[in-house]
């Protein structure tokens, strides 16, 4: 068995998902948040975390995930919302199922091409789901995982 | 007065479409829903040039909106924006056979999305 196949290595199709999240990922906060971020790869979110999750179906099936550090989470909603007051914690949580939104329906486009999906609307991730390790993470602070995305596949 | 109906059930992405919009620097209204079925009953109000639509959302979707919006005659003069991160294969053509005149995917920046609504006004008249 190779280092590949038992895991030990990544597939090509895990090298792709991380290109293909990567690329999104930083697409969407450089158009939408007008922030940059340097790739992670897989990390600890151990930080306070807001999270949104969704559900895709069709050519693949599974949820996505995406957990944001309550620090950047606020940052990414002031610049978005462009308010000139603080935003509320509702907007706040808003802003971070949002990006959950985009985040998934960039990423897996990128990841698969070719393939169709139906994606549920975002929710809510505990704060308890949040705080865990992830496939992909990443830093705009420039001081450790910030932001995090798993999309797990059934 | 360009009138435009934003309808999405993010009030976030409604305030920050609202935005780009009023960076247009043209005399505009804008309404705003959270569904298609709430943008269908305010469309038939107040007749907007342009709706700018998410496809997923409760209630009714922007895809139902869009092929509600094509077939009523009231509407002639309304153009369907549709602003999704849904980027599937197959989903422009979907959207625009049922009568979309644009499909634009987030992310999309403030400067993006005034270009393409420049651009409707601009073919629209």
């Amino acid at each position: 068995m190779s280092e590949q196949e038992a895991g030990l290595v990544p597939g090509p199709d895990v090298k792709a998902q991380s290109v293909a999240v990567q690329s999104a990922i930083e697409q969407i906060l450089e158009e939408m948040y007008f922030c940059e971020a340097d790739y992670l790869g897989p990390a600890l979110m151990d930080t306070a975390c807001l999270g949104a999750v969704l559900a895709f179906s069709g050519d693949l099936s599974g949820e996505f995930k995406v957990a944001v550090s309550e620090n950047l989470a606020t940052r990414m909603a002031t610049d978005f919302l462009a308010l000139p007051y603080e935003c509320l914690p509702e907007q706040i949580e808003a802003i971070v199922r949002e990006f959950g939104n985009i985040a998934c329906g960039a990423s897996m486009s990128a990841w698969k091409p070719h393939a169709s999906f139906h994606y549920s609307v975002p929710g809510p991730l505990s704060r308890r789901a949040a705080g865990v390790a992830f496939a992909h993470c990443f830093s705009v602070s420039g001081l450790g995982a910030d932001l995090a995305v798993e999309i797990s596949v059934e | 007065m360009t009138r435009f109906l934003l309808v999405d059930d993010s009030s976030v992405m409604r305030h920050f479409v609202a935005r780009a919009l009023r960076m247009t620097g043209l005399e505009i209204s804008i309404d705003e829903a959270e569904n298609g079925m709430i943008a269908i009953e305010k469309a038939y109000k107040i007749k907007p040039h342009i709706i700018i639509t998410d496809l997923s959302m409760p209630e009714m979707s922007g895809q139902e909106l869009v092929a509600l919006v094509h077939a009523a005659p009231e509407l002639r003069g309304t153009r369907v924006l549709v602003l999704s991160a849904d980027r599937s294969d197959g989903r422009f053509d979907e959207m625009v056979r049922a009568g979309a005149v644009a499909y634009l995917t987030k992310p999309a920046s403030p400067e993006k999305l005034k270009n393409s609504v420049m651009q409707m006004l601009t073919e629209g008249t």
